[in-house]
């Protein structure tokens, strides 16, 4: 029986081998020696940025989100955990939450004394929703902070919003809906409670649906995901 | 320091590979062509600048998805005040994936110069096989297109005010290759070629 050696094919084959083998030492450098994280808008993903002016009741004023985090987060107490709501100041839903987003942005705040865990800083990103009675701009996003007069916020004058003036949020001009895109807004409100180290600790379902935090089979707010998550001294001593 | 001498080991054999490349250069390695018989001919010494240039480009294209990870892990390797800051560049989420795919860009050059090493090193193994011609096409072609590729990265450079000197090293290694395709190709065919 006569067999024919392809030179041609046996070159190809060999090289392609060769190649692929460089390629796989590639690929197994890269598994063994990292543990990449995905950007992304899912708990244990990194948070995207989170672009547009930020207002903290001292006129408007550029914004790096990625400032906010500390990259060599340990796990410890000391480092700020980050909660951002992304809201209309037209959304009914978000007004009617504002009370309890202000009362919480001071509850959780370094300077109250009960609050035994890491300090977490509130954001709201506002944006302007594509609904009919939405028209929004950055004078009222500042009035609904500041609750102030003169603006109107779904239907009645921001000052009469529940709650107090917002002073520990720092609220985020996405008018343009960059944001909502980018992190992929469902709806509003919607939450997340973000790591000191930028990773993402928990989401709200969007609207009115806040999920179930603790998995104990009820409905939870961003309350109970605060009070779950967010490093504490107690836990801290205790571990 | 560290950062600088892992650079070097991409940058020589890039410019070694440039060397070769290089019309007139030939007397540079005569020396060396004793020792190496394929640095005799001009196609040789072609074959042989190519396949370094495009390994180094491989490489160092690995080193960035590299840094692309321990970035997004949280951890710093190349992070600077300077305008050399390559943590900066490729830790940027708004410019370090493939619009719309979501691809990093150093997976990118890892996979193109995978394929390139390919078509170089088995062109220059059977260099009179019917299909190095496609291959030295399909070689020009695509580090032509790469082209494009290095001036969106560039500009993202230039938006960051932020230069990354891993992702200009593996620029130039396309840029290095793109002339070894080029000439390889407009050689094959001629009389040269055989020489």
């Amino acid at each position: 029986m006569k067999h024919t050696y392809d030179d041609e094919a046996s070159t190809l084959s060999d090289t392609f081998l060769k190649v692929a083998s460089i390629f796989f030492v590639g690929i197994l450098i890269l598994a063994f020696t990292t543990d990449s994280i995905a950007t992304g808008t899912k708990e244990g993903e990194r948070a995207p940025a989170l672009d547009g002016a930020a207002y903290s009741g001292n006129g408007w004023a550029s914004f790096d989100f990625q400032d906010q985090f500390d990259t060599t987060w340990d796990g410890n107490v000391s480092s700020d955990w980050i909660m951002i709501e992304f809201m209309d100041t037209d959304c009914p839903y978000c007004v009617r939450s504002a009370d309890l987003y202000g009362e919480a942005s001071e509850a959780f705040h370094g300077s109250n004394a009960n609050w035994n865990g890491a300090q977490v800083n509130f954001f709201a990103s506002a944006t302007q929703l594509d609904i009919a009675g939405h028209e929004s701009s950055r004078e009222e996003i500042a009035a609904f902070r500041d609750k102030s007069t003169g603006q109107e916020c779904a239907s009645a004058d921001c000052a009469n919003r529940g709650g107090s003036a917002h002073d520990l949020v720092t609220y985020i001009d996405d008018l343009d809906q960059e944001n909502m895109d980018k992190w992929d807004i469902k709806g509003t409100p919607t939450y997340f409670l973000i790591q000191p180290d930028g990773i993402i600790a928990w989401v709200s379902n969007g609207g009115t649906d806040m999920g179930d935090v603790n998995n104990d089979g009820d409905e939870n707010t961003f309350i109970d995901a605060i009070i779950t998550l967010v490093t504490r001294e107690s836990i801290e001593e205790g571990a | 320091m560290a950062t600088t001498l892992l650079l070097m080991c991409y940058a020589v054999p890039i410019l070694i590979g440039l060397l070769l490349i290089l019309p007139g250069t030939g007397s540079y390695f005569t020396g060396l062509s004793e020792r190496f018989e394929s640095l005799q001919t001009r196609r040789g010494r072609l074959f042989t600048g190519l396949n370094l240039t495009v390994l180094a480009g491989l490489a160092v294209s690995v080193q960035t998805q590299w840094i692309h990870a321990k970035v997004s892990e949280g951890a710093n390797f190349c992070a600077s005040d300077t305008i050399f800051s390559c943590d900066d560049v490729i830790g940027n989420i708004d410019y370090n994936t493939v619009p719309y795919l979501d691809w990093p860009w150093g997976m990118v050059g890892f996979v193109t110069f995978s394929a390139l090493l390919f078509m170089s090193y088995a062109s220059s193994k059977e260099p009179n096989a019917k299909w190095v011609k496609n291959f030295l096409n399909l070689g020009s072609l695509v580090t032509v297109a790469g082209l494009g590729i290095i001036g969106l990265l560039i500009s993202y450079e230039l938006e960051m005010g932020k230069l990354c000197q891993f992702c200009t090293m593996a620029h130039i290694a396309n840029i290095v290759a793109m002339a070894g395709f080029l000439q390889l190709r407009s050689m094959h065919g001629e009389k040269e070629w055989n020489d």
